[in-house]
């Protein structure tokens, strides 16, 4: 599903590189978190693999195309099969909490199919009570979940979560773990960005850790890439 | 964009209806100079046109005389016939106009009057302007008693009508552009009140194309309803003028420019707001018709840096 090689990300802060010449693939269907401390490069990754940025140095592939070739409306395209939700993530804040969701299909034109996938991310997240609550009544906890649940709306190939569980209650933090690992078996492609591992892996599961402008695999599948794919290179 | 493109028009609707009155100004203003500078125009052409140059011959002069005056004025380039007018059509054309009772009682006779040659230029109206010089020298000549050429004046004040005719049409180009522009300022205003919902759209895959489908909706909405309300004003500002011009010229046919002047708002309308859109939303925006790069990456990379982290 993502390809990543020779990867180099200028820390927007500070003088040298945020990561510097990272290599890492995740494959379809595949469940993949990268784990590291606040400021280590998570929200940069994952910037990029959501297709919000195209990096400047290195090669991304996302579902077999080449990020620093593709002309803009196939990389539109791209973007429809791909659900994110960033550390804080967007919403308007005067519509209800289903008229947010509604907005993916919108975007990708597909209105026929949209209540009824909507009220079905609804009913497996509990999220009925919030229903038709403006954005702005919401706690940071719901909005949160309101963030991962448009990102899950609407049959993305690609689910990618920043900033991972760490801001949701417990409660809630159940119920999407809960609603991530049903999409995972249904064979979408699930990453995480967080300070830490959400819990157990699957068996097709694998994290990588940022660290000191790294990417280390830290658990691999069966199906895991060679291993120089996910160390530094030299 | 997940509602009728129209809505945030109504919702300002003082700022809407000034966008609109300034295209209906800047289509009414120089289209009514326009069109009342075309029915002056219309009217002295019709005075030219009808005062032909006239040479009036000299009372003794002799038949053989007049014959070779005619057949000299005949060989003229630009002259089409050369119309003699003896004492008794002179007579006669007096007594049409003032009545054969006042001709009687002034005790005006044929022999009073003289003969006449009328020259009939070949083109009508530039042929009647580059003949007046050329016949008004003749007046020096001993057969040749006094000249009467189309008035200097009528000529003077199709000049003059042109030169406004085409200030009109500089200052339509000028307040088009001035309204296109503040056009173009409200339309990014509201783009800009919808940018959260343009940034969600994008990150879920919505085109460039559809992003900026409810702008260009708006701006053509906005032309058509300016161009209409001017071709309404225009049509009125017409049928006032007409009245006003029979009043004083004596007709009332309408001059075909006109209409055009008139309706000209409203069928420019969807190209005016086709060009207000696209200025709107930039010209570049359907630029992944022919790049192969990346048309937009800066208002990504501005929807990436709010979204970064701020780590202590």
């Amino acid at each position: 599903m993502i390809s990543c090689f020779h990867l180099k990300v200028q820390h927007p802060r500070q003088e040298g590189m945020l990561l510097d010449d990272v290599s890492f693939e995740i494959e379809t269907g595949g469940w993949a978190e990268f784990t590291g401390e606040s400021g280590c490069g998570k929200s940069a990754i994952f910037s990029m693999l959501s297709l919000r940025t195209i990096p400047k140095e290195g090669t991304l592939i996302v579902a077999g195309r080449n990020l620093s070739r593709l002309p803009q409306r196939k990389l539109e395209r791209l973007r429809a099969k791909i659900g994110s939700c960033a550390q804080t993530p967007r919403l308007l804040e005067d519509r209800t909490v289903v008229e947010n969701l509604l907005l993916p299909f919108v975007a990708r034109n597909q209105l026929k199919k949209a209540p009824r996938h909507v009220d079905e991310v609804i009913e497996q997240l509990e999220l009925g009570a919030l229903r038709d609550l403006p954005v702005r009544m919401l706690s940071e906890s719901e909005r949160r979940v309101v963030g991962i649940a448009r990102a899950c709306v609407g049959d993305p190939a690609m689910i990618l979560i920043d900033g991972g569980f760490e801001y949701l209650d417990l409660v809630w933090k159940k119920r999407v773990r809960a609603h991530l690992r049903r999409l995972h078996r249904e064979g979408r492609t699930v990453v995480l960005f967080g300070r830490e591992s959400v819990g157990p892996m699957t068996g097709r599961g694998v994290e990588f850790r940022i660290t000191q402008s790294s990417i280390e695999p830290v658990e691999r599948s069966v199906h895991a890439p060679s291993p120089e794919i996910g160390r530094r290179r030299p | 964009m997940i509602e009728s493109p129209i809505k945030a028009l109504k919702q300002r609707r003082g700022e809407t209806l000034g966008v609109v009155f300034l295209f209906v100004l800047s289509f009414f203003l120089p289209g009514v100079i326009l069109i009342a500078a075309e029915r002056t125009h219309d009217h002295a052409e019709e005075w030219l046109l009808a005062y032909q140059p006239m040479l009036y011959v000299q009372e003794g002069a002799s038949v053989e005389q007049v014959a070779s005056l005619q057949d000299e004025l005949s060989r003229w380039p630009g002259v089409k016939q050369v119309v003699k007018h003896d004492r008794k059509d002179a007579l006669k054309v007096l007594s049409e106009s003032l009545g054969e009772e006042r001709v009687n009682h002034l005790g005006i006779s044929e022999s009073m009057l003289p003969t006449s040659l009328e020259v009939v230029p070949n083109v009508p109206l530039q042929g009647h302007i580059e003949l007046a010089s050329k016949v008004a020298a003749l007046e020096v000549r001993d057969e040749v008693a006094a000249v009467d050429v189309p008035d200097k004046d009528a000529l003077r004040l199709m000049s003059f009508v042109r030169t406004i005719s085409l200030g009109a049409i500089m200052m339509l180009l000028m307040m088009c552009a001035t309204a296109l522009l503040l056009g173009r300022a409200y339309l990014r205003r509201i783009q800009d009140d919808e940018g959260d919902m343009s940034e969600i759209l994008e990150v879920f895959g919505a085109s460039h194309r559809s992003l900026s489908k409810p702008t260009m909706h708006r701006a053509l909405m906005l032309s058509v309803w300016s161009g209409g309300l001017a071709s309404v004003a225009l049509f009125i500002a017409q049928l006032n003028l007409d009245r006003w011009a029979s009043g004083i010229f004596g007709t009332d046919a309408m001059v075909p420019l006109t209409w055009l002047v008139v309706f000209l708002p409203l069928i420019s309308s969807p190209f005016v707001g086709f060009m207000l859109g696209k200025m709107a939303v930039g010209f570049d925006s359907f630029k992944f018709k022919r790049s192969t790069g990346f048309a937009d990456i800066q208002s990504l990379l501005r929807f990436t840096r709010q979204e970064l982290p701020v780590t202590p």
